[in-house]
């Protein structure tokens, strides 16, 4: 093993040749993942997107992010600057930030976004963007779930684009292959690692399932998905419920 | 301020030769931690290479001592996680001796107190959960927020899983004949 002197040594050699491909894969990545982007929206088939120009602010002069349309699936970019916007001038508790309609300025989504990772946006004063996604009640009503990959602690990675396009493309399908979200009926790729999260409404309604009977109480849960090949597998989900009472809910694997 | 912040603070006003002393500081612990995650020594050790890496690159802006050993194992366990998933299957490696006798060094000169090395020894037969919530919680003084923090869960689940923790290896200790002390 490495002593400390060996390490450290090892360690500035290895950051100044990463530094270096950072700034040669920089310019190309962001375009790449615009493209990768599109083409798994696309490859949503009856989805529909609103994606604004990487130039378009997404925050209005109150502070509050805007959204364009009612979409199915939102994708927007947010500056270094806007993240400190959100932070330190909308003070956002608990990184929450408020989605308002423009289309008739009815406060209908909500924006779950990790403190500790925009302070990490911060900290690489990089353009980041979220992911956002939302779940229906019903065609009026809608809860709007988004999180932060890590993609935006690492934004020049590029597998980690990749692994968070695939993690999207899958949780929107879900939401559209389950649009009475009976998880029982959901349908994945095999091979795929599956993250979604649901609304504390969502949970309730799930409990009250007959067919699903969950328990938000549970730490774990098991289900049985059914994948496109026709097979079923008895998947185990980590529950997890965060302060505002949102319960989220992973695969981590059969 | 103690001396590792120090260091952190001299290696952000551009002192790379600080970072050997924050790295002496923080590696052992890093790569025991990331051992409970991967169980290759060797591997654990490549990881906190990674995490100093990183550190090296973002440098946060992170002054208080808890602020940044939180964010250090925030980051390591990401950079283990992503490596289970890319990892497909485990490899069975031909140096388990040499990683064995690694292991057990790197235990000796990171946990001085006999006591807690056999603490540290039950720990091992545990869940991976268990053993990286009670890593934090007694070897590293981590409170529940900066554990939740550190292994990306709510507090609420933190106090849960320590809470499990304990009692799974205080009921191992039992099993293998120690004498439980109640604190």
């Amino acid at each position: 093993m490495k002593n400390s002197e060996e390490m450290a040594r090892s360690v500035l050699t290895r950051a100044k040749e990463e530094k270096e491909k950072q700034s040669r894969i920089r310019k190309g990545i962001i375009g790449t993942a615009a493209v990768l982007c599109v083409a798994a929206l696309v490859a949503l088939g009856s989805a529909e997107f609103w994606l604004p120009q990487s130039d378009t602010p997404a925050l209005s002069t109150d502070g509050i992010v805007q959204n364009t349309s009612k979409s199915r699936l939102s994708v927007f970019s947010v500056s270094a600057a806007e993240y400190k916007t959100m932070i330190n001038e909308v003070n956002i508790p608990q990184g929450i930030i408020r989605v308002r309609d423009v289309s008739d300025n009815n406060e209908v989504e909500k924006v779950f976004i990790r403190r500790e990772i925009l302070e990490e946006g911060e900290i690489l004063g990089e353009k980041a963007r979220f992911s956002s996604r939302q779940l229906w009640e019903d065609d009026d009503a809608m809860v709007m779930m988004a999180y932060a990959e890590r993609l935006m602690v690492f934004p020049d990675d590029f597998e980690e684009v990749a692994d968070f396009l695939v993690t999207a493309k899958n949780s929107s399908a879900f939401c559209i292959a389950n649009p009475d979200r009976n998880l029982n009926s959901g349908e994945f790729e095999r091979g795929i690692e599956i993250e979604w999260y649901l609304s504390q409404t969502e949970i309730d309604m799930l409990c009250a399932d007959p067919d699903t009977k969950l328990s938000a109480f549970e730490d774990v849960i098991t289900l049985t998905v059914k994948f496109k090949d026709g097979s079923t597998e008895l998947v185990i989900i980590d529950v997890d419920v965060d302060d505002e009472g949102t319960v989220y809910m992973t695969h981590r694997g059969s | 301020m103690n001396g590792s912040a120090e260091a952190y603070r001299q290696f952000l006003e551009g002192d790379d030769s600080a970072l050997e002393n924050i790295i002496s500081t923080y590696a052992g612990g890093l790569i025991l931690y990331l051992n409970t995650f991967i169980k290759d020594i060797h591997v654990a050790e490549e990881l906190t290479e990674e995490v100093f890496v990183k550190l090296v690159l973002k440098r946060p802006r992170l002054l208080k001592e808890h602020a940044f050993k939180t964010w250090l194992y925030t980051i390591a366990g990401n950079a283990a996680r992503d490596h289970l998933r890319r990892r497909k299957n485990r490899l069975i490696s031909l140096e388990e001796c040499a990683q064995l006798a690694d292991w057990e060094l790197l235990e000796r000169s990171c946990i001085q107190r006999e006591d807690k090395r056999l603490l540290h020894r039950a720990m091992g037969k545990l869940k991976r959960e268990y053993q990286q919530i009670l890593w934090l919680i007694y070897f590293e003084d981590f409170s529940h927020r900066e554990a939740a923090a550190a292994l990306g869960k709510t507090l609420h689940n933190t106090q849960v899983l320590a809470s499990r923790a304990r009692k799974a290896l205080k009921d191992k200790m039992l099993e293998e004949g120690y004498v439980y002390e109640e604190q």
